[in-house]
């Protein structure tokens, strides 16, 4: 019976479904039984095939296991015989017979090593006897020859040491004192020792002086040798410029680079590579209110919820999934960041069971959906569980399988791992970009955690990248199953103002940008992207632009001692500095002729110049940004603010030229000689901290002098404020004293045109504020003109200053459309090898055919026919077939007249424009296609 | 008197084809019970519906009957929905509305202190649950009363498949849930939106039949889920196994034989086995292929709180105008829905007091929202609002107007930040709790975020965005006379009267190619930008924002076309943050 059961279990699902009507039952029973009794022989005979395979493979045992399933492989499609197999079969006994071949092989290299070889090649690459024999013989050898051609060098000198060395042991022998025989004999003897010694030791001096200065020399020369390597390894690197421009494969390029940097070059960052690291801390930064308040929420609910048990009278009759909408922002590139950065947060604060779901990845449905929280949910536990394995050494929960992930093996997981404490930590699922799921997904989802929030508690983190009413595309049904609460990152706005002053106007870094540069950044950032990967990737290219095409740039790395580099300029470098265009600006704006000359060829008074100005730019480098700063706040509130709302605004307008001279400034300069107390002086304290913060970086005139104004500015309103006070007791007097008497109407018309025309023909007298206003006003106006002038003015700015938009928009901004415009009309930019092709002539038969195809169809209209572009195509390609063609046209010839090749190549090439989508076929008109102005996204 | 005949009518139709269903292997005996249990009440209908063949079982039966009517209503005088202490009443809170499954463990600890040796009476054991699970889900007697009769006893052959449908938060799950827990029969409870595959589904019924914990039983293919069914069956006794599977409506997205072959289980299975499907559409609409067993369906109606609606009750075998009436009684002393709805009166607040205050809620509320589970849960939300003035002692609890003067700006915020989610629950709480530490009511408002942000885009984006629109609004031909050189002289002239035109706001957006939109985004865009791929993308970008929907052609190469999603308003608002008139370019406004 049993065997019966087991039996039915191998009848295909079809068969087992029974008709619909149960009179045909005896039928079905018939069937199925001959079914069965098919099914059965045929077991039968599978299982009397293995057992026979069974035996034999006994006999086999020493084959090795691959070998034998492939025999039985071959035996077992020999017994099915089965047509177009024949040719399998040979390939599987070649097989078979290769393997031989290796195994026999195998067993005579057999017993050298231990082990077996796992590839050929090892094989050549064991030593064999003879080889280790020879090996330890050229040891030998090279020792000895070794020894013999230092004995050879230097045996004499080593002979000679050995001899001195006898001989002065020897000398207190050779040379007795002879005490007893007298006074005259001992003086003697000393004499003869002394002089014996003297010489002795003048020979010993010489040699040993001499061996000194040898072996000084020696070094000297292995020193010069090694620096000439590392040149060698620096003229490497140079070639980097080259090389990456072509198209060449540069990983090997790489490793030798690699290897032979880390063993020679010193490591030598000089705090440039800061600003890769700078940031991602930035970001964080600045997300890092949006994560508290996220990172706590969760929490906070979870314990709302665990109080609720206990306080809560009503209870709400439905759970609520506990949800955390994000409005993430549109750039979508700095999205994986953002949530890397929460997630591993989460991780750290709030639970370990952290999942993030992807539309890539969750798309195909909700298999896909559980599939991705099961592994991630599991992969963090597991690491958890291995800190904790080796904290308690062992102990553990069972991993699920992935069978067949569901929401069930996600609740028994989650019963499994918090057995002990039924309110476990929260499982956090995170939906990367909300817009991108389909809502049917997320709402299977919600629908089918709500229920179970009893035993899993769950938050979800939808992110969102438009604005939180995208939410309600979900159907009430399930949006109701939602507590939402809104979270938003902060505005794209405020991140690059934020970004500008941490980055860009933060006196650490040591490269900066440029007007257009900066010009550059910022249409990048406002106008295409919000991103700010995309504006480190932008900082980032600049840095290598500058390093790679600026020589002086190595100043940068220096600027705290600049005395040591600017002294040990050599003449190359001397002549580098003079080569930079604003060096020769400078040169040619002095006035004394000697002057210039003596800059020019003496390379000393070069040096005390650029020692200055690189003193100078240090310095405008520390004023400036606390000065742009105090005067974007000093105008931002501005009626029409003139000079801009935002920070990014001033800081264009900066650095273009120089801001005194702006016609905007003076309608600014004029609106704030306007300016009412209040705001005035809340925007001097407000620049009076940032001055303060800028003062405690560094000591600067300037900037102090700033401070002293605005300062001085405060202190006299104080004043005022008291002279006011002590005042206005008076004044109350004053208008008591004044006399009134009744007056007629026309005397009051009379004395108030009098008054009138006094007031006008008086100059008003201007108030005390005012006067501390123009004073404040006309000293901060020379600190302004003084340190806001634009770098580009400043003698070396190259140094630091990038300002290279140019090759930052051909890397990171590409056209496409527009190099292949230029790729089409100009072929010769591009290819080489057509460089014949003469400039003049527009068109040429030379020209590669797509060339001339889209020179012609630029003529066309919007409606191209084929024909006519055929014919104007040949008689480029081919003026004496263009006769035929127009005798054709005529209705002389015959179609068959054109050459078929030339025909072949039109096609070709109307085919390649299509696929660079310049134009398509059209169903419009029979014969045309149609001209794309902007081609396919 | 026509109406009951006709009806009567159209029962026995259905009853010849039930009956012409069940002919096919099942036995006489089956419809003899079924014919006992629905005597049970005393409806002689029943008795014209099967009763014509079975005549002579019938009259034992109806003997049968009697004997456990008595019994039954001696206990039900015991366990009347009116007596029910208001404990009792708290503790059935959460069990009565369809969407919280979550308490089922709760509420089957309860059953079984509740009923004592259920198994153990007799055969006609159980209809003494009737009483007390119509005193624990007002409202549901009828349907209950139907279930248990179809359910029949253990060992008895059931009807092979039920299909209960209703909407929302009419009880469906809820009731079927109580029953099956309460009877202790083996059952599968299977919620088909969990189980996305039929493996998926085979696995965690047979899970739930035989008591595993990890919720999956490895069974691949519906031959080895039947001899699975059938060797449990085996196994344990020869009791019915119901097999409850809720949204059954995602069934039909799974393959096209699940659903017949699950209708049919019991035939393949030769075992006592009910499909009891469990959805909130009508069979016809859920049954897309015809040749599928038809189950028995059972419908479940909206909750009502007037009693005039019993009418609507046309359920499907019941049509004894005797039980009607008492059915009416009840009803007209306490609508079905406030009945629920007092259950959840907290402990120690008097029952009229709460009832006035659902009656405000359901007032209020009725022409936005009858789902029962919202209504209770904005109730559990504004309920300590309203007891604010009794607790302060401002008003006693009879100052039913008073209250109401109180409460109503409360409903009226609720009402339009609850119930459309802007705001969360607790949101809304901690709100509360700010304006009552000293702030005025518009603090509810300035302590929600700005849900309507506005949308922060790169410049271009923007354009692309207003492009696209223009592009989706405006007629094709029109874009000469907005977009031209010489637009500023044609827009004069088009100032006569024209013909009516269709407005194209209403008519919605219409796909546009890419070439037009790159047209009119670089006519409308004062600077000139180089056509880098930076602009390219963004239309991507855009498209993956889903701002913009991008058309489905066949090929890529071939000119995509696009269309616009956005509303006219959110564009304005657009336009607006770049200072660019976006009606001076629609076609229906000029």
């Amino acid at each position: 019976m049993v065997e019966r059961r087991r039996l039915s279990m191998l009848i295909p699902s079809k068969e087992n479904v029974p008709p619909s009507s149960p009179f045909s039952q005896e039928a079905v029973d018939a069937q199925r039984s001959l079914q069965k009794t098919a099914v059965s022989e045929k077991i039968a005979a599978m299982r009397d095939r293995w057992v026979g395979k069974k035996a034999r493979t006994g006999t086999e045992l020493a084959k090795s296991p691959t070998l034998v399933q492939l025999q039985r492989e071959s035996e077992a499609s020999a017994k099915k015989e089965r047509p177009g197999k024949s040719s399998v079969l040979a390939r599987q006994r070649e097989l078979e017979r290769l393997h031989h071949e290796a195994k026999s092989r195998l067993e005579g290299v057999g017993g050298v090593g231990g082990g077996v070889s796992l590839w050929p090649a090892m094989d050549d690459m064991r030593l064999s006897m003879g080889d280790a024999v020879t090996l330890a013989f050229l040891c030998l050898f090279l020792t000895l020859s070794t020894a013999v051609m230092f004995l050879l060098l230097h045996g004499t000198h080593i002979d000679q040491f050995k001899r001195y060395h006898s001989v002065l042991s020897e000398f207190p022998t050779s040379h007795p004192l002879h005490m007893d025989r007298g006074q005259e004999v001992f003086d003697q003897d000393l004499q003869q020792w002394h002089t014996a010694f003297s010489r002795f030791r003048v020979c010993l001096m010489c040699i040993v002086a001499v061996w000194s200065v040898m072996s000084a020399g020696l070094l000297l020369s292995a020193q010069k040798l090694e620096t000439e390597m590392e040149s060698t390894v620096l003229s490497l690197i140079d070639h980097l410029a080259g090389l990456v421009s072509l198209d060449l494969d540069l990983t090997r390029y790489r490793d030798v680079l690699l290897y032979w940097e880390t063993s020679y070059l010193h490591p030598h960052s000089c705090g440039l590579l800061s600003v890769l690291g700078l940031l991602p801390e930035i970001t964080e930064n600045q997300h890092e209110e949006l994560f508290r308040s996220l990172s706590s929420s969760p929490a906070g609910d979870d314990d709302e919820r665990g109080e609720g048990e206990g306080k809560r009278v009503p209870l709400p009759p439905r759970l609520e999934i506990p949800t955390a909408v994000m409005v993430a922002g549109v750039n979508m590139p700095d999205h994986d960041v953002l949530f890397r950065q929460l997630r591993s947060k989460i991780v750290a604060s709030v639970t370990p069971h952290v999942a993030k779901l992807q539309s890539e990845t969750c798309s195909t449905g909700m298999k896909a959906v559980w599939k991705e929280i099961l592994l991630q949910l599991t992969r963090t536990a597991e690491t958890e569980l291995s800190d904790k394995e080796t904290d308690e050494g062992g102990g553990g929960a069972s991993r699920p399988k992935l069978s067949l992930p569901s929401l069930s093996l996600l609740l028994s997981w989650y019963q499994s791992t918090h057995q002990d404490a039924p309110p476990g930590p929260p499982v956090v699922i995170i939906v990367e970009d909300f817009e991108g799921f389909s809502t049917h997904i997320l709402q299977d989802l919600i629908m089918s955690i709500s229920p179970h929030l009893g035993t899993l508690p769950v938050v979800l983190i939808l992110s969102v990248a438009t604005s939180a009413a995208a939410i309600r595309s979900l159907p009430r049904s399930s949006s109701s199953l939602l507590c939402v609460e809104q979270f938003s990152a902060p505005s794209s706005i405020g991140t690059l103002t934020h970004l500008i002053q941490q980055v860009l106007l933060s006196p650490g870094l040591p490269l900066h940008l440029g007007h257009q540069a900066l010009q550059f950044l910022l249409h990048q950032f406002l106008c295409c992207s919000l991103s700010v990967y995309q504006f480190s990737r932008t900082l980032q290219m600049s840095m290598l632009e500058h390093f790679h095409w600026q020589p002086l740039s190595f100043l940068i790395g220096k600027w705290d001692d600049l005395d040591s580099v600017v002294g040990t300029l050599n003449n190359n470098q001397c002549e580098m500095i003079r080569a930079t265009p604003s060096f020769r600006k400078y040169v040619e704006g002095l006035t004394d002729p000697a002057e210039q000359i003596r800059l020019l060829t003496e390379d000393k008074p070069l040096k005390e110049v650029a020692m200055e100005q690189l003193q100078r730019l240090r310095e405008h480098r520390q004023t400036f940004p606390p000065l742009l700063l105090s005067l974007h706040i000093l105008t931002e509130s501005l009626p029409t603010a003139p000079l801009g709302r935002k920070l990014h605004d001033v800081l264009l307008m900066c650095m273009e030229r120089h801001i005194v001279e702006h016609s905007k400034f003076d309608t600014a300069w004029s609106l704030v000689k306007m300016m009412g107390r209040e705001a005035l002086t809340a925007a001097v304290e407000k620049s009076i901290t940032i001055l303060n913060t800028s003062l405690n970086a560094s000591q600067d005139s300037l900037v102090l002098q700033t401070l002293q104004v605005l300062r001085r500015f405060l202190a006299e309103l104080e004043r005022i404020d008291k002279e006011a006070q002590q005042a206005a007791g008076e004044r109350e007097e004053e208008v008591e004293s004044i006399p009134r008497e009744p007056l007629t109407t026309s005397e009051r018309k009379m004395m108030f045109h009098e008054r009138l025309r006094q007031m006008a023909s008086r100059k008003r007298e201007p108030s005390a504020f005012e006067k501390a206003r123009t004073t404040l006003l006309e000293g901060l106006l020379p600190c302004f003109q003084e340190g806001l002038i634009p770098p580009q003015m400043l003698p070396f700015h190259e140094v630091c200053y990038f300002n290279n938009s140019s090759s930052l928009r051909k890397h990171l901004s590409p056209a496409p459309r527009a190099s292949l415009h230029v790729a089409l009309t100009k072929p010769t930019f591009y290819l080489p090898s057509a460089t014949s092709v003469s400039e003049h002539s527009r068109l040429s038969p030379n020209m590669p055919d797509v060339c001339i195809v889209y020179q012609l169809h630029l003529e066309c209209g919007r409606l191209i026919n084929l024909f006519d572009w055929l014919c104007s195509f040949v008689s480029v390609v081919d003026p004496a077939a263009a006769e035929k063609l127009t005798n054709l046209e005529r209705g002389k010839g015959r179609k068959e007249d054109i050459d078929p090749t030339l025909q072949a190549r039109f096609i070709q090439a109307v085919s390649e424009l299509q696929l660079l989508g310049f134009v398509k076929p059209t169903q419009r008109k029979t014969d045309h296609v149609q001209r794309l102005t902007w081609g396919a996204c | 008197m026509s109406s009951t005949a006709s009806m009567r009518r159209s029962q026995r139709h259905r009853a010849k084809s039930f009956k012409s269903e069940l002919e096919d292997g099942v036995q006489a005996t089956y419809k003899a019970i079924k014919l006992k249990s629905l005597e049970k009440d005393g409806r002689c209908a029943s008795n014209r519906i099967y009763g014509e063949d079975y005549e002579d079982d019938g009259e034992k039966a109806v003997d049968e009957v009697e004997e456990e009517l008595t019994e039954t209503d001696s206990a039900s005088e015991e366990q009347h929905p009116k007596r029910t202490t208001k404990k009792s009443a708290r503790n059935r809170v959460e069990q009565v509305s369809d969407g919280d499954t979550g308490d089922a463990g709760r509420q089957e600890e309860e059953e079984e202190e509740g009923e004592d040796g259920v198994g153990e009476d007799g055969v006609h054991g159980r209809w003494r649950h009737y009483h007390s699970l119509c005193s624990r889900l007002p409202g549901r007697e009828r349907q209950i009363q139907l279930l248990l009769s179809l359910l029949g006893e253990p060992r008895q052959l059931t009807c092979p498949a039920l299909y209960v449908y209703g909407n929302t938060s009419t009880g469906k799950t809820l009731v079927l849930k109580t029953i099956l827990s309460s009877l202790q029969v083996p059952h599968a409870f299977v919620n088909c939106i969990e189980c996305y595959s039929p493996k998926l589904l085979y696995g965690t019924i047979l899970a739930h039949l035989m008591g595993d914990t990890s919720g999956y039983v490895r069974c691949d293919s519906m031959p080895s889920f039947i001899r699975s069914l059938q060797s449990f069956a085996d196994e344990r006794t020869a009791e019915t196994m119901y097999i409850v599977l809720d949204k059954a409506e995602r069934l039909r997205e799974m393959n096209a034989t699940l659903l017949p072959s699950l209708l049919r289980l019991s035939e393949l299975t030769h075992r006592q086995v009910c499909t009891i499907l469990v959805s909130e559409l009508v069979w016809e609409k859920l049954a897309m292929s015809a040749g599928g067993l038809r189950p028995y369906p059972l419908h479940f109606p909206q909750y009502t709180r007037e009693s005039d609606c019993i009418v609507l009750y046309n359920s499907e075998s019941f049509c004894s105008s005797a039980a009607n009436e008492n059915f009416t009684e009840t009803c007209n002393m306490e609508g079905e829905v406030l009945a629920i709805m007092s259950l959840d009166c907290p402990e120690g607040e008097p029952l009229s007091f709460y009832r006035t205050f659902v009656n405000h809620v359901w007032n209020v509320f009725q022409y936005v929202c009858r789902d029962l589970g919202e209504l209770r849960y904005l109730s559990s939300l504004l309920y300590p609002k309203y007891c604010e003035p009794v607790e302060s002692g401002e008003t006693s609890r009879q100052e039913t107007r008073k209250l109401w003067r109180h409460i109503e700006p409360y409903f009226r915020g609720v009402m339009s930040k609850i119930h459309l989610r802007e705001i969360s629950s607790a949101q809304w709480v901690k709100a509360q709790v700010q304006m009552d530490s000293g702030e005025t009511s518009t603090s509810l408002a300035q302590g929600v975020p700005q849900s309507k942000a506005v949308l922060e885009l790169p410049y271009f984006s923007k354009y692309l965005l207003i492009a696209s629109y223009l592009a989706s609004y405006n007629p094709s031909k029109t874009d000469k006379k907005f977009f031209s050189k010489q637009k500023q002289a044609r827009t004069r002239k088009s100032k006569k009267p024209r013909k009516e035109k269709p407005n194209h706001q209403l008519l919605g957006p219409k796909p546009f190619p890419l070439d037009r939109l790159m047209a009119i985004f670089y006519s409308i865009l004062e600077e000139a930008v180089a056509p880098s791929a930076d602009i390219y993308s963004q239309i991507s970008s855009l498209v993956t924002l889903q701002l913009v929907s991008q058309l489905h052609t066949k090929d890529l190469l071939d000119g995509p076309k696009y269309k616009c999603l956005m509303t006219l308003d959110a564009v304005r608002q657009v336009a607006r943050t770049v200072g660019f008139d976006l009606v001076q370019y629609l076609y229906d406004f000029n």
